[in-house]
């Protein structure tokens, strides 16, 4: 279970973030909405913890995931407007690296055949630094099939994408709700977030409404 | 360190490497900027080589200095070009990891440079080649440590701003500063054949900046690099 409490963020004397405080259960998907400059992304970062708060505590199954011990990150993966991946490196090399990190043991052969499903084999040993916004997104997608956390934070998933590409990520979405993992979607389009949200969190002058989808 | 931290860094550091075997541009951009800071020197000063020799072991770390700066830079841009860096810091990885990884990665590509470009110098201002040659080497990788720490810290801290690019130097110059005194005092004694005894205490000042910057690094590198 994903708490978070008492959160406050501010830039340049800006409150963003107003005490935002939400639960997430195991197994339930949150659609997180609110037009731009409203402090999504930067509730996201700070959940992963890229970013700080200036106060707040947030706890997942009741480790802190602000202190400094990085494996109570293990089954988080968060995944932001950028694919945040290597220019240099092809997607193989890429994933390859991505999956060192978090000692993830998955065969080359699962790997080629991830990238198949998401249209980008033809391009496994090609740098992505050539690779168009929608390749990029699906290179994205690729990562948390790879990855499958517990916990997915993502910015924005459905961003470049062409109808194909839509229908990948409503299939992933479908696939995370299926294995009861939980998710955090950043979302701008409200019928997507009806179907794939358990509930919608809506940010708006830095506070948080919540909304559960019938 | 365990196992599991021990194959983190390996990853790590093969990453930095690979990443610098494919584009080529830290270790190829300090060369071509080291040289053209050689030749600015050799033709504009225009003085005796017993003089020039007084002054060639503070030119050699006053080039070591801005190529330093310019390969640091070029390795925490690889990282906010799609934003690896956030995925990397938000991975389940010890963040002092990464530290050490661009530490020990950069300690590579400073020594290469300087190893390519060490004979160049010398001729170049028409200097003779230190009789201990492997002594100015083996100094020069040990300050060359003490760069990489502090350019890495300093880096970390910068590396959120729209204006890291300014901030880097500013920021990195004044702290070098202390090292690139007791580099030059080391470099000079052994260019002149000065005994040990004259310039060890240097050698101390400098691996104390090592060990300082090395471990307030690892240890901070987890809290800095937060936005």
């Amino acid at each position: 279970m994903l708490v978070v409490n008492n959160i406050f963020k501010s830039f340049n004397r800006l409150n963003i973030l107003n005490n935002i405080c939400f639960t997430q259960n195991k197994g339930e998907i949150i659609a997180l909405m609110g037009k731009n400059g409203t402090g999504k992304s930067t509730l996201l970062r700070i959940v992963a913890r890229i970013m700080k708060a200036d106060s707040g505590i947030i706890t997942l199954n009741g480790k802190d995931l602000t202190s400094t011990d990085s494996r109570y990150r293990k089954n988080m993966f968060y995944i932001g407007h950028e694919p945040g991946l290597y220019s240099f490196f092809t997607p193989r090399e890429n994933l390859r690296f991505l999956l060192n990190i978090r000692d993830l043991r998955i065969k080359e052969v699962l790997i080629e055949e991830k990238l198949d499903r998401y249209g980008l084999i033809d391009f496994i040993d090609k740098p992505i630094a050539f690779f168009s916004k929608g390749m990029l997104q699906k290179l994205k997608l690729v990562q948390i099939d790879l990855i499958n956390p517990d916990l997915l934070l993502f910015d924005e998933p459905y961003s470049s994408l062409d109808a194909d590409g839509v229908l990948l990520v409503d299939r992933l979405i479908g696939e995370i709700k299926i294995q009861n993992k939980s998710a955090i979607l950043v979302l701008h389009d409200e019928q997507k977030a009806r179907k794939h949200g358990d509930c919608i969190l809506k940010l708006e002058h830095g506070s948080i409404s919540k909304k559960n989808v019938l | 360190m365990g196992v599991f931290l021990k194959k983190m860094f390996y990853s790590l550091i093969k990453k930095e490497l690979l990443i610098e075997f494919r584009s080529k541009q830290i270790i190829l951009s300090m060369l071509i900027f080291g040289l053209a800071i050689i030749l600015i020197f050799a033709l504009s000063s225009n003085v005796s080589s017993e003089i020039l020799i007084n002054y060639s072991a503070g030119m050699f770390w006053l080039m070591s200095l801005f190529i330093v700066v310019i390969g640091v830079h070029r390795s925490f841009a690889y990282e906010k070009e799609f934003d690896a860096f956030s995925l990397l810091v938000s991975a389940p990885v010890d963040r002092g990891l990464i530290f050490l990884s661009k530490w020990v990665s950069g300690f590579i590509f400073i020594t290469t440079t300087q190893l390519i470009i060490i004979i160049p110098f010398f001729k170049l201002l028409l200097l003779d080649i230190p009789a201990d040659l492997y002594l100015f080497i083996l100094t020069s990788m040990l300050i060359n440590l003490g760069m990489m720490a502090i350019a890495n810290l300093v880096s970390g801290i910068v590396i959120r701003s729209n204006f890291s690019e300014i901030l880097l130097p500013i920021l990195i110059f004044p702290l070098l500063s202390p090292l690139m005194i007791a580099a030059t005092k080391i470099s000079y004694g052994i260019i002149n054949s000065q005994s040990y005894e004259i310039w060890n205490v240097w050698v101390l000042i400098v691996i104390s900046i090592v060990v300082l910057f090395g471990l307030a690094g690892y240890a901070l590198f987890d809290f800095i690099v937060e936005e």
